[in-house]
């Protein structure tokens, strides 16, 4: 790390901390836990305070507010008895110091997301479709589906393309009920967090098996693996 | 063979009845499976059938439904009227859409009709939310909506035969078979059911919405003014994005058009293969992603971000903030945010994929942040916190509030984001920072695998 990004950072450090305050709170609510820093408020914080204040780590008001001087103490706090010094006081920290964190974690922001069954019939599809395929490949296939979703010549839905009669072998033949692999349900997720190796395609076929002459007039973008991909 | 030898004479009339007597009552009983088999094949096959004639007769009906629809929007002024009848449309539309996509008709023979009335559903929620918000249909609207219904009243004259064959019994077999033969590169389309035109061209579509024709992605703005850089310099933008240090090997990958044409470049790493895209146009990293994953655990997300952060800010992405997460494979994807002034520029996404177990970085995604990101002006907001406050919901107990940008189908638009609880569950609202909109409403949810908005 050089001097001017090391400076950097400790500019953006306030603002990069609050953020990860609000993702870390944001994951312990995940595992119904409570955690309290950088940028919170109220009684979790003036608990924490005190007891920093009655042990000599912290020299501050008690004042509800977790800034630079609560986490300066919780830090040294956490080194000075061995915790990770990530200057949050989750579960562990919290039974260190001896105090109960009460009430609910705030949450932060979030960007759009598809739903635990989308996510499974989408990697059924690539499991049925790019088995065997780089995973390049796969995470394309999964595109293909989600560009056809936004592609005004297309069902609206992820469910209407994937079933759209003859649009895939693998319904036609049966092959999407197998059970995903790992690395399907991962092209699956990746594609629908907009990784898109198609760059935009709407179409893929194998040229050794295609058998409609149609598609030989698509434009072909790239080809990965045994599939060309197409617009 | 002793037991041969010793074998008990068989009675002959065992051989002369027993033989072709067993034969015959396999012949009955195979014959009797045939044609029970052939009864439940006459049965699914039937099945399938009327599911087909319903979705069939469905398009049918609901198109003509439309026609009538469209024509009577024509002579309406009224805005209750207006509303009512785009309302309608968009239903409609989105009914002809999936039974469409059910007809066992080729992609090609149905893309069309499938894209007039996807257009025509997206299109007429649009004119609905404009008359909401006291804007009547213009004469370009109303010239377009004309052109609608001409489109219609010809697609409705051409599949008017397949409707008799279908209401007479015959099944769309007979369909299915002009439009699932190969035909080559112009098969026959919908357009044609009658087989006696040539088709519909439907004229291209311009409005405020996701399918319209004038929607085209425009050029990256974080890649404006950048030089064109060669597949060797690409090679060695990927090696100093993913880190000296780390690369093994590095050859060329696969290159990608499409809107940001880039090189593909495959580095070998400690971390295995990673694909990566640099852009042709100005050296930039559009994605990377591991070839193999399934890492082990160790670190929490929060300590994911921090690597991520660090990574981004080393790489030279600004001042980020990230947001939302998910977890999968032994990998770590959190997402960030640009920050401009304070404010949040959620157009400009880079998504970061860290190892869980050593923290390495291992995958990025930077399509939007490419496509989107530049200096923001007019990041001052018209109205005051408190006064779009004003329009936030009661119900919500707010804790926090913060400028932000957020991507429309208009456009960019400022607002004021206000996240805060109502009953048991988290909301962000935004209201926009100069006409007090009320804009978006996300709900966030929380998983153990991640956290996303609705």
């Amino acid at each position: 790390m050089n001097m001017q990004h090391k400076k950097a950072l400790r500019r953006a450090a306030p603002l990069l901390l609050a953020a990860l305050a609000a993702l870390l709170l944001g994951a312990q609510l995940a595992q119904a836990a409570v955690a309290v820093a950088w940028g919170d408020k109220g009684d979790n914080v003036i608990a924490v305070q005190r007891k920093l204040k009655q042990w000599g780590y912290y020299s501050g008001t008690v004042d509800g507010v977790f800034g630079q001087a609560t986490y300066d103490a919780v830090t040294y706090f956490q080194r000075k008895n061995g915790l990770k010094a990530d200057g949050v006081v989750g579960s562990t920290t919290a039974a260190a110091l001896g105090i109960q964190l009460s009430g609910r974690a705030k949450a932060s922001v979030a960007a759009s997301g598809f739903n635990d069954s989308e996510v499974r019939l989408l990697a059924r599809l690539i499991h049925g479709e790019a088995r065997g395929e780089p995973y390049m490949g796969k995470v394309a296939v999964g595109a293909v589906v989600l560009n056809r979703v936004r592609h005004s010549s297309f069902p609206n839905t992820i469910s209407g393309v994937i079933y759209q009669p003859g649009a895939f072998d693998c319904v036609s033949d049966g092959q999407i009920n197998l059970n995903p692999d790992s690395e399907s349900l991962r092209a699956a997720r990746d594609a629908m967090n907009g990784w898109d190796p198609s760059g935009g395609c709407i179409y893929y076929y194998n040229p050794n098996t295609a058998t409609s002459g149609w598609i030989w007039s698509r434009p072909i973008r790239l080809s990965i693996g045994k599939h060309n991909f197409a617009v | 063979m002793r037991e041969g030898r010793e074998r008990r004479h068989i009675p002959s009339w065992v051989v002369k009845w027993g033989i072709p007597g067993t034969l015959s009552a396999l012949l009955v009983a195979q014959g009797v499976f045939s044609l029970q088999q052939a009864r439940t094949v006459q049965t699914l096959r039937q099945q399938v059938a009327t599911a087909q004639q319903r979705a069939m007769l469905e398009v049918l009906s609901t198109l003509s439904d439309i026609e009538m629809r469209l024509s009577k929007l024509l002579v309406s002024s009224g805005a209750v009227q207006g509303e009512k009848l785009l309302g309608d449309l968009v239903r409609q539309a989105e009914g002809v859409q999936s039974n469409l996509s059910q007809l066992p008709l080729r992609h090609e023979a149905i893309s069309g009709t499938m894209k007039f009335v996807n257009q025509l559903g997206d299109y007429a929620g649009v004119l609905s939310q404009n008359i909401t918000q006291g804007r009547p249909l213009s004469s370009q609207d109303l010239q377009q909506l004309e052109g609608m219904l001409a489109n219609c009243a010809q697609l409705n004259e051409q599949l008017r035969g397949v409707e008799q064959d279908i209401v007479s019994g015959k099944a769309i077999g007979e369909a299915e078979q002009i439009f699932w033969q190969d035909q080559g590169e112009n098969p026959p389309t919908m357009e044609q059911a009658a087989g006696k035109s040539n088709g519909i061209d439907y004229p291209s579509l311009v409005y405020d919405g996701p399918f319209s024709d004038g929607k085209h992605a425009g050029a990256p703005l974080a890649l404006a003014g950048m030089p064109q850089i060669s597949v060797e310099q690409a090679m060695q933008a990927a090696v100093d994005f993913v880190g000296k240090e780390r690369v093994r090997d590095v050859r060329r990958g696969i290159n990608t058009q499409g809107v940001i044409p880039a090189y593909g470049v495959t580095v070998e790493t400690e971390d295995g293969t990673l694909n990566v895209q640099v852009t042709q146009q100005g050296g930039q990293i559009l994605w990377m992603m591991p070839e193999s994953a399934g890492f082990g655990s160790g670190l929490d997300v929060g300590a994911c971000a921090l690597k991520a952060y660090e990574f981004l800010t080393a790489k030279g992405y600004g001042h980020v903030e990230p947001n939302y997460w998910q977890t999968y494979d032994g990998i770590a994807v959190i997402n960030f945010a640009t920050v401009q002034d304070g404010a949040l520029l959620y157009p400009d996404l880079v998504k970061v994929q860290v190892r869980m177990d050593t923290g390495a970085v291992v995958g990025l995604e930077a399509n939007n942040y490419l496509m989107n990101h530049h200096a923001r002006t007019g990041l001052a907001s018209v109205i005051t916190k408190e006064e779009a406050a004003e329009m936030v919901s009661d119900r919500l107990e707010v804790d926090r509030v913060r400028l932000c940008i957020i991507p429309t189908e208009r456009g960019e638009r400022l607002c004021y984001e206000f996240g805060g609880d109502w009953s048991g569950s988290y909301y962000l609202v935004y209201i926009d920072a100069k006409d007090k909109q009320e804009i978006n409403i996300l709900k966030i949810i929380d998983t153990e695998g991640g956290r996303m908005s609705v």
